[in-house]
């Protein structure tokens, strides 16, 4: 007889983000998800979670990220489950990864921003302080 | 039916055409929601894609030429890390296994002590319910041997009760011989009147009776005034066996 397969573990499997939470309330499960070719991914359909992510920071401004990294490792090493992009950066900031490109991308355009914004407040200030002078002179 | 009912009734009486009122339909509900199964998710595919999925074109955000370079080899680095480290994870699991840290190895454990525990278990169930049947036969014993006494007892007492009542009832025949009935009514009435039996005497220690006044079978003369213990003897003539008395008691 042949080998009997269950449909839901067969295949390549792939770890992904699960959004779940309320309106203006997301939270992610980090969970693994059959093959592509067996449906779309739903709740449903999931095998295992394997960690959650809370995209809104907490009260003091941290985003908290739980990982099985046990789990993980049987599902990356054994199983060759494909790995979503948000679960990579999240791997690669928790350090079982190397950090992602994109993270890099975003840290220098994050970092560029930030400093645009305090030159500008700079100017504003120097702006400020040079009006000042003037009145006071004159 | 109730509704319909007067529907019809109004309709007849009215002369209007036949207004039904919506009867509630026996079949199940069409919704998807009353089955028991979730539905399948998305869209069925017979349905076609909606309008705004149809033409959509994707337009990649637009990045610095440096980032492109700089995202080009990073990303090669980047798969090639990610490629070892899956052997390296896959090395790692394989490890744990052949030391016997594996999850199948856990389980194996874990179905060892299960069967032990099952097989403790069962032996103290079925000491348990030895001990029980024990318990249960000395219980029934007991019991046995109560009812048994009881049954005793009461067959004692009825056995008793029907003795007491043969007694009596052999002594009720032997009393009923005397009874009065209308056979017997004629002699025993003469019997009793030949016979009174008067209580007004007085008793000494000895046993002699001193009646007063003296019992006549036929009353001589008129009958007292007063009758009964307080006998007054100034109402009556004087005793004639005073002196009689007065000997016999001296």
């Amino acid at each position: 007889m042949r080998q009997l397969v269950n449909p839901k573990t067969f295949g390549k499997p792939s770890i992904g983000l699960a959004l779940m939470g309320c309106t203006n309330r997301p939270f992610y499960h980090i969970c693994v998800f059959p093959d592509r070719s067996l449906g779309r991914r739903h709740e449903g359909n999931i095998v295992e979670q394997l960690g959650t992510f809370d995209p809104l920071p907490n009260v003091r401004n941290e985003k908290l990220v739980s990982m099985n990294i046990g789990r993980l490792k049987y599902w990356i090493g054994v199983r060759e489950a494909h790995i979503s992009v948000p679960v990579l950066e999240l791997l690669g900031l928790s350090g079982l990864f190397p950090v992602h490109p994109k993270t890099y991308i975003r840290a220098r355009d994050a970092r560029q921003s930030l400093a645009e914004q305090v030159a500008a407040l700079k100017t504003i200030g120097n702006e400020g302080e040079a009006e000042k002078d003037s009145e006071t002179t004159s | 039916m109730a509704l319909v009912n007067r529907c019809l009734s109004l309709s007849s009486t009215s002369g209007l055409p036949l207004l039904r009122a919506p009867l509630p339909s026996l079949n199940v509900l069409s919704s998807r929601n009353l089955g028991r199964r979730p539905p399948k998710p998305g869209k069925p595919p017979i349905l076609p894609p909606s309008k705004k999925v149809l033409y959509k074109v994707v337009h990649p955000e637009w990045m610095k030429p440096e980032d492109v370079k700089e995202l080009l080899w990073r990303r090669h680095t980047y798969n090639n890390a990610v490629v070892s480290l899956r052997h390296v994870f896959k090395a790692e699991i394989e490890a744990k296994e052949a030391a016997g840290l594996g999850i199948e190895a856990l389980k194996a454990r874990e179905k060892e002590e299960l069967d032990a525990l099952l097989v403790e278990n069962e032996k103290h169930n079925q000491q348990k319910a030895q001990q029980r049947e024990a318990e249960e036969k000395d219980a029934y014993e007991k019991l046995k041997t109560e009812f048994l006494e009881d049954i005793e007892k009461r067959l004692a007492k009825e056995e008793q009760n029907a003795k007491e009542r043969t007694t009596e009832v052999l002594q009720l025949i032997e009393e009923s011989q005397n009874f009065v009935t209308k056979d017997n009514l004629d002699v025993k009435l003469k019997e009793a009147l030949d016979n009174p039996i008067v209580f007004d005497y007085c008793i000494d220690l000895n046993g002699q009776k001193f009646p007063d006044p003296l019992p006549l079978k036929y009353v001589e003369g008129t009958p007292t005034r007063q009758k009964g213990r307080a006998f007054d003897r100034s109402l009556v003539q004087p005793r004639k066996n005073a002196p009689k008395e007065a000997a016999s008691s001296a």
